[in-house]
């Protein structure tokens, strides 16, 4: 997904984590799933606001998650929920992400020098 | 207050933008809608703001992005492209021509299953006259209504006609050179094709050439109606949507 030009270009792959994990907690629909990502990160990640709609549709093509109409104050919302598959997904994504982020900080920090000399 | 929309021209444009790179309608359709919704959204955050409805609207068109990295955004999923657009030949070409054929065979094999009480509850005369009446939909009047379908659903997704008459052609073909006929106690179906098709078998009887060039003009008749059909369709639904290119 493309994403704001305030991200750095290794963000691939981000969009997907944060809107599997927080449609995770509860059902939202695009506009405010985008504004949940904007506060939970402390607006570090801003999606352009459009472009997460293409994301939403392939995740729901993928099983991943459900789209239901719902209306309110008059009007109809197409809300996203994750499903099973949906859980699976973002438990590998997590799993992926959590030894990535964990090997760079190692990096970053200059523990490989210890684990290569030794 | 009423919902505000996405610029009409700037919808209009995308939704060409997708649907002529093969982006299914159904997602192009959700998509536009989902915008004017974020639109509005957007929109009405600004006004809260205090910004006046001019500038309320760029800045919600801003948040929205570029029309082209919208487009870039759909486009770049190959899970969003329509079936008919990654297999044109085989939806258009191969597939209705392979169901009207198929059609029939598998109509048998389900009244075959039927109970032997249930079918003979209708009088064999009685059974004739229906299955003739249904005969003559099946190759007289649904392979228009088909070919019609084909080429409404290809200019829908702005994919270029030759797969879709070429798919109701073949069909126009084989249903034009059938002739059903109900004869006192007896009903059937004579193709004036098949003893072309099948030169050195006498099974499907002598060759015909006049009986075979009036099947042709039949089934090109019923093409010309197809078409005439899509034609129609397309005006009554008022629709912007261009004729598919031939």
């Amino acid at each position: 997904m493309p994403i704001a030009k305030t991200n750095p270009p290794f963000m691939t792959g981000v969009p997907e984590l944060l809107v599997l994990r927080l449609l995770a907690d509860r059902e939202m629909y695009g506009y405010e799933l985008v504004h949940s990502i904007e506060a939970a990160t402390g607006e570090a990640i801003t999606l352009g606001e459009g472009v997460v709609y293409p994301l939403l549709h392939a995740l729901e093509e993928s099983g991943c998650l459900r789209a239901r109409r719902k209306p309110v104050n008059g009007r109809t919302r197409v809300y996203y929920s994750v499903t099973a598959a949906g859980k699976r997904r973002l438990a590998s994504v997590l799993v992926d992400w959590t030894r990535i982020t964990r090997a760079v900080s190692q990096v970053l920090q200059g523990g490989h020098l210890a684990a290569t000399s030794s | 207050m009423l919902p505000h929309r996405v610029d009409a021209h700037s919808a209009r444009s995308l939704r060409e933008r997708l649907l002529s790179a093969g982006v299914a309608p159904r997602h192009v359709r959700r998509f536009l809608r989902e915008l004017d919704d974020h639109f509005d959204d957007a929109l009405r955050a600004e006004l809260a703001k205090g910004a006046d409805l001019a500038s309320a609207r760029a800045a919600a068109w801003g948040r929205l992005g570029t029309e082209d990295s919208l487009a870039q955004s759909v486009i770049e999923r190959p899970e969003l492209r329509s079936t008919a657009a990654r297999f044109p030949a085989l939806v258009f070409g191969v597939g209705p021509a392979l169901g009207w054929v198929g059609a029939p065979i598998a109509i048998a094999g389900v009244l075959g299953l039927l109970p032997e009480a249930l079918r003979h509850a209708v009088s064999p005369a009685e059974l004739a006259g229906v299955v003739y009446t249904l005969l003559l939909v099946y190759v007289r009047l649904l392979p228009v209504l088909l070919g019609a379908l084909l080429l409404t659903a290809a200019a829908e997704r702005r994919l270029r006609a030759t797969w879709p008459i070429a798919g109701a052609a073949a069909v126009d073909l084989l249903a034009g050179t059938l002739v059903v006929y109900l004869l006192p106690g007896q009903l059937g179906v004579t193709s004036s094709l098949l003893p072309w098709l099948a030169p050195l078998s006498t099974a499907f009887g002598p060759k015909d050439a006049m009986a075979l060039s009036h099947g042709l003009l039949r089934g090109a008749c019923m093409l010309a109606l197809s078409l005439i059909a899509q034609r129609l369709f397309q005006r009554l639904r008022g629709s912007d949507e261009p004729t598919p290119t031939r």
